[in-house]
C-alpha cells in the first residue's frame, strides 16, 4: 500500500489518542475505586450487584428487627425473673405466716408488707421497653395495669352490643345553627349519667359534633342529600336515619370501644373500678417482627394478662397477692396457707412463659448469626465486582503511562524524520 | 524533418515539464487539504498524434470509487451506532445506577422504612420517615420521567438539524452536478468540483442512508429508500411533519413533493429516530408501569390500615404514572405533614404493625398492575416483583448502551481503516511530489539542453554561408 503523509500523521494521532484513553480510563477506576460506574460498563455484574444491594437491605434491616426483637425480649425475661422472684419472697412470706404459732401482729406486719410488693409488682407491670408498655397489647401507650383511684376509670363489663338513641335535624337550617342533645346512660347500680353531644353546621351539608365523653369527640361529620349520615372521628359513635326536613337522628355508641368516660363518668356497661382495685385494660393483641428472611414474623410481646392475669378482681397474681393481705389482716391462717398453692401455680406459669422467651431469643439470635455471615458475604460478593483492584489498577497505571510516553517520544520521532527534499540540493 | 520542427519539439517539452510541474505543485499545497484527490499528469507521445498542435496532457484525480462506496456504506453505519451509543450514554446516565441514588437502593430504604415503622409504629419519628422515603423515591420517579422526555426533546431537536443539513447538502450537490456537466461537456475533467462533490456526499452519508450513482454526463444521482433526492440538477427536499401518536406529537419525515414517508433506516437519522421513537418511549411505558404498580400495591394495603387516628380508607401514593406519582398531599386525606394518618395497624390499634410489615413485604413478593398479590408460580404475565422489573429495565438498558458503544467503536475501526486505504489510493505522499519534482527538473533541463543545441546547430548551418 501507498503510505502518504496523512496515513502516517494519522495513525500517530490516532495512537496517541488511543494511549491517553487508556490512561485515562485506569485514571478514572482509580480515582473513583469503582469499576463499575454505569450499568453498561457490566451489564451482568451490574445486574448482579443490584440484585446483591437489593437483598443486603433487606438483611441489614432484618439485623435491625432482630436486635430490636432481641432486645424487648430479653428485657421482658428480665422483668419475669423480677417477678418471679417477688412471688418466690410473698410465698416465703406466706408460709412463714401459716403457722398457727405466729401472732395477729406479726400477719398484720406482714400484711403491709404483701401491700408492698403489690405496688411493687404493678410497677413491675407496668415496665416499660423503648417508651412502650411491654404488656399491654397492642395498646403500647397506655398502662396496661392501673390502680387509680380517678372516677374516669372504668371497666367494661359487658358485650358489645351498641345502644342507641334518637333524635332530630333540621337539614334546611342556616349555616352556624347549633343543636344540642344529651342522652342518659345507666352504670351497673342503677345511676343515670347524661352524655352531651353538639352539633354545629359549619358549612352546606356539614355537621360538625363533639360531645363531653373525652375520647369520643369528633369532627368532619358529613351529611350528604340522600339524608344519611356516617360519622368521621375514631368509629364510635356512628350516625344514622337521617332524612330531609328533620326526620329523626339515631346515635349508635359502641360502648365496648370507649375505655375512659372523662365527666361523664360510667354508664350501664361499665362500672367504675373502686379505690385501689387493679385493672388490666390493655388488649390481647399480637406484636409481631419480622427477624428472619423468610415471609413468618416472629410474636415479640407477651400480654399482661398472660403474666399477672386481669387484676384484683377477675384473678391473677394481684388477686392473690390481695387475697392473701385480707387473710392476713383478718388473721385467716387457713386462707394463708391456701394461698401457698395459687403461688406455685404462678410460679410455675412464668417459668414456662419465660421458656417460651428463651426459645424464641435463641431463634433470634441464630438467625442473626446467620445474617450478620450473608451480610459480610454480601458486602463481599458486591465489592468484588463494584470495587477495583487496587494493586492491580496501579500496576496498570504505570504500564499505561509508559505506553503513553512512549507513544510521545514515537510521534516526535516519526513527524521528525526528514524528507526527501532534506536530502535533495 | 527541419530544424525548426526540431525547435518545435523542444518548445513542446518544455511546455509539458511546466504544466506537470504545476500539478505538482497544485499536490503539494493541497497536502492537507480534505477530500482533495491527487493529480496525475498523463503525458502522451506526440508521434502517434495526428493532431500535433492539440496539448499532449491529461490531468486525472486519482480516486478508487469501489472504496468511496464502501467508505459511504461503512459511515452510515457509524453514524447510526454512534448517535445511539450517545444517547444511551445520555438516557444512562438519567437512571445513575448502580449508585446510591439510584431507584434501586431508594426502593430498598423505602421497604425498609416500613419495617421501621413496624417496629415503633407508635413513634412519629418513624411515620415521617416514611414520608420521606415515599417523597425522595416519588421525586426521583418524576425525575427520570421528565428527564426522558427532555431527552426525547432534544431528540426531535437533533432531527430537525439533521433534515436542514441533509437538505442543504443535497441542493449543493445538484448545483455542483450542473457545474460539473457544464466544464466536462469540454472534454477536460473538473476535479476540483469533483472532490467537493465527493466530500459532500461522504458527509450526507454519515447523516442518512443516501446510495449514489454516477451518470455518463458526469452528475450523480442521490437516492433515499429507492427514492432521488438528487437526479442531475433536480432537487428534492425532505421536510418534517408533525404527527400524534397516543396524544403524543412527534415528527415525522417526508418528501416535500407528495408528502410520502422518507425511509430512513441508517445514518446519524435513523439512530435518532430510533431513540425516540421506539427507545425512551419504551422506557417511558416500563417507569410507568413500575410506577402504577407501586401506586397501586402501596395503596390497597394503606387503605385497609388504620393511622393513629383511628381513621382508614387513605391512599399513601397519588397519580398514576412515574410522571405524576407524589405522595398522598390531601388536605383531608394526605400523609404529608400528618404521619398520624399514616397506616400501619389493621386494626386501629396504635401497637399493631400488621399493615407496615405487609407493605415491607411487597419488597419480595410479586403483584399484578392493579396491586394484588400474585403467588409464585400462578401465572400472570403482568405481574412484576417491583425491585427486580426495575433492575431488569436498567440492566437491559445497560446492555444495549454496552452494545451501541460496542459497535461504534468498531464501525469506526472500519471507517477509519477505509479511509487509510482510500487516502492510500488518493492522498498526497510529499515525497513522491519531491522525486516527481526532480524528475520534472531534470526533463526540463534536459528539453532546455536539447533547445540549445538546435541553436547552436542553426548556428552552425547559419555560419556556413558566410
Amino acid at each position: 500500500m501507498r503510505i502518504t503523509d496523512k496515513i502516517i500523521e494519522n495513525r500517530v494521532i490516532n495512537g496517541l489518542k488511543q494511549s491517553a484513553q487508556k490512561l485515562s480510563r485506569t485514571h478514572n477506576r482509580i480515582a473513583t475505586t469503582k469499576n463499575l460506574t454505569r450499568s453498561s460498563d457490566d451489564p451482568i455484574g451490574s445486574a448482579k450487584v443490584m440484585g446483591y444491594y437489593k437483598n443486603l437491605y433487606k438483611v441489614s434491616q432484618t439485623i435491625k428487627n432482630g436486635e430490636n426483637s432481641e432486645g424487648l425480649l430479653s428485657y421482658t425475661d428480665t422483668i419475669l425473673e423480677e417477678v418471679g422472684e417477688m412471688i418466690s419472697d410473698a410465698r416465703t412470706k406466706a408460709a412463714s405466716m401459716a403457722s398457727d404459732t405466729v401472732g395477729k401482729d406479726a400477719r398484720e406486719t406482714t400484711a403491709g408488707e404483701i401491700e408492698i410488693m403489690i405496688e411493687q409488682t404493678l410497677q413491675l407491670a407496668n415496665s416499660k421497653f423503648a417508651g412502650k408498655y411491654i404488656f399491654s397489647g397492642q395498646q403500647v401507650l397506655e398502662a396496661p395495669y392501673s390502680e387509680d383511684t380517678a372516677i374516669d376509670k372504668v371497666r367494661y363489663t359487658g358485650d358489645n352490643v351498641n345502644t342507641y338513641f334518637t333524635g332530630s335535624l333540621d337539614s334546611t337550617a342556616n349555616v352556624g345553627a347549633t343543636y344540642e342533645k344529651q342522652i342518659t346512660v345507666f352504670d351497673s347500680s342503677g345511676n343515670s349519667h347524661n352524655i352531651n353531644l353538639t352539633f354545629d353546621k359549619t358549612a352546606t351539608d356539614t355537621w360538625e359534633w363533639s360531645s363531653d365523653i373525652g375520647t369520643v369527640s369528633g369532627t368532619d361529620l358529613t351529611y350528604d342529600v340522600n339524608g344519611s349520615l356516617t360519622s368521621g372521628g375514631n368509629g364510635n359513635i356512628t350516625f344514622s336515619g337521617w332524612g330531609n326536613g328533620g326526620s329523626d337522628l339515631e346515635v349508635n355508641i359502641d360502648f365496648s370501644k370507649i375505655k375512659h368516660l372523662a365527666g361523664a363518668s360510667s354508664t350501664k356497661l361499665y362500672a367504675p373500678i373502686s379505690d385501689n382495685d387493679i385493672e388490666y385494660i390493655g388488649d390481647q393483641g399480637e406484636i409481631k417482627q419480622r427477624i428472619e428472611l423468610g415471609d413468618q414474623p416472629m410474636t415479640v410481646n407477651i400480654p399482661g394478662t398472660r403474666v399477672f392475669g386481669q387484676g384484683t378482681v377477675d384473678g391473677g397474681i394481684f388477686k392473690i397477692l390481695k387475697d392473701l393481705k385480707t387473710a392476713l389482716e383478718s388473721n385467716n391462717a387457713s386462707d394463708i396457707n391456701k394461698s401457698l398453692s395459687y403461688f406455685d401455680e404462678e410460679l410455675d406459669r412464668i417459668g414456662m412463659i419465660r421458656g417460651e422467651i428463651g426459645v424464641k431469643v435463641t431463634r433470634t439470635q441464630s438467625s442473626m448469626d446467620e445474617l450478620n455471615v450473608l451480610e459480610l458475604s454480601l458486602k463481599d460478593d458486591i465489592s468484588k465486582i463494584e470495587d477495583v483492584d487496587m494493586a492491580e489498577e496501579a500496576g496498570q497505571f504505570i504500564a499505561d503511562q509508559e505506553a503513553y510516553q512512549a507513544a510521545l517520544q514515537a510521534t516526535a520521532t516519526i513527524l521528525k524524520l526528514p524528507k526527501l527534499t532534506d536530502y535533495l540540493s | 524533418m527541419s530544424l525548426f520542427g526540431s525547435l518545435d519539439i523542444g518548445k513542446r517539452a518544455i511546455m509539458a515539464q511546466t504544466q506537470a510541474l504545476q500539478t505538482v505543485g497544485e499536490n503539494i499545497s493541497n497536502v492537507n487539504t480534505p477530500g482533495y484527490s491527487r493529480k496525475r499528469v498523463e503525458l502522451k507521445s506526440t508521434i502517434h498524434t495526428s493532431q500535433q498542435d492539440l496539448n499532449i496532457l491529461e490531468t486525472r484525480r486519482i480516486r478508487d470509487q469501489f472504496i468511496d462506496k464502501h467508505v459511504r456504506k461503512e459511515t452510515q453505519s457509524l453514524g447510526n451506532w454512534e448517535m445511539k451509543s450517545q444517547l444511551y450514554g445520555q438516557i444512562e446516565n438519567v437512571f445513575l445506577e448502580p449508585s446510591e441514588n439510584g431507584i434501586n437502593n431508594l426502593l430498598g430504604e423505602f421497604w425498609n422504612s416500613w419495617e421501621d415503622l413496624a417496629n415503633s409504629p407508635e413513634n412519629l419519628t418513624s411515620r415521617n420517615m416514611v414520608i420521606q422515603r415515599g417523597m425522595t423515591l416519588a421525586q426521583n420517579l418524576n425525575r427520570i420521567d421528565s428527564q426522558l422526555n427532555d431527552i426525547q426533546k432534544t431528540t426531535n431537536g437533533y432531527i430537525e438539524d439533521r433534515i436542514e443539513q441533509v437538505n442543504q447538502k443535497a441542493s449543493q450537490i445538484a448545483h455542483l452536478n450542473g457545474q460539473i456537466e457544464f466544464m466536462e461537456a469540454s472534454g477536460s475533467e473538473a476535479s476540483g468540483l469533483r472532490d467537493s462533490r465527493d466530500l459532500l456526499i461522504d458527509e450526507l452519508s454519515k447523516q442518512i442512508n443516501v446510495t449514489s450513482l454516477e451518470r455518463e454526463n458526469g452528475s450523480v444521482a442521490l437516492f433515499i429508500g429507492g427514492r432521488a433526492i438528487v437526479d442531475d440538477e433536480k432537487f428534492t427536499a425532505i421536510k418534517t411533519a408533525d404527527q400524534s401518536i397516543n396524544g403524543m406529537v412527534t415528527t415525522t419525515i417526508k418528501w416535500s413533493d407528495d408528502l410520502s414517508n422518507v425511509e430512513i433506516n441508517d445514518g446519524e437519522l435513523a439512530g435518532l429516530i430510533e431513540v425516540r421513537d421506539k427507545v425512551i418511549p419504551e422506557l417511558n411505558n416500563k417507569m410507568d408501569q413500575l410506577a402504577q404498580t407501586l401506586i397501586n400495591s402501596v395503596n390497597k394495603l394503606h387503605v385497609a390500615g388504620y393511622g393513629l387516628d383511628g381513621a382508614s380508607q387513605r391512599n399513601f401514593f397519588v397519580g398514576n404514572s412515574a410522571g405524576d406519582i407524589k405522595v398522598n398531599d390531601d388536605g383531608d386525606t394526605g400523609v404529608i405533614n400528618h404521619p398520624e394518618r399514616i397506616a400501619a395497624s389493621a386494626n386501629g390499634q396504635i401497637g399493631d404493625n400488621s399493615i407496615a410489615l405487609q407493605l415491607a413485604r411487597l419488597s419480595d413478593i410479586r403483584v399484578a398492575p392493579d396491586g394484588s398479590e400474585v403467588p409464585n408460580g400462578v401465572n400472570n404475565l403482568d405481574a412484576i416483583n417491583i425491585t427486580q422489573f426495575y433492575s431488569d429495565t436498567v440492566n437491559s438498558l445497560g446492555t444495549d448502551t454496552q452494545l451501541a458503544s460496542m459497535m461504534t467503536e468498531s464501525a469506526q475501526m472500519l471507517v477509519t481503516d477505509l479511509e487509510e486505504r482510500r487516502e492510500g489510493v488518493s492522498g498526497v505522499s510529499l515525497d513522491e511530489e519531491s522525486a516527481d519534482l526532480i524528475k520534472l527538473q531534470r526533463a526540463y533541463e534536459s528539453a532546455a539542453k536539447y533547445m540549445s543545441t538546435i541553436d547552436e546547430m542553426m548556428g552552425i548551418l547559419m555560419d556556413i554561408g558566410r
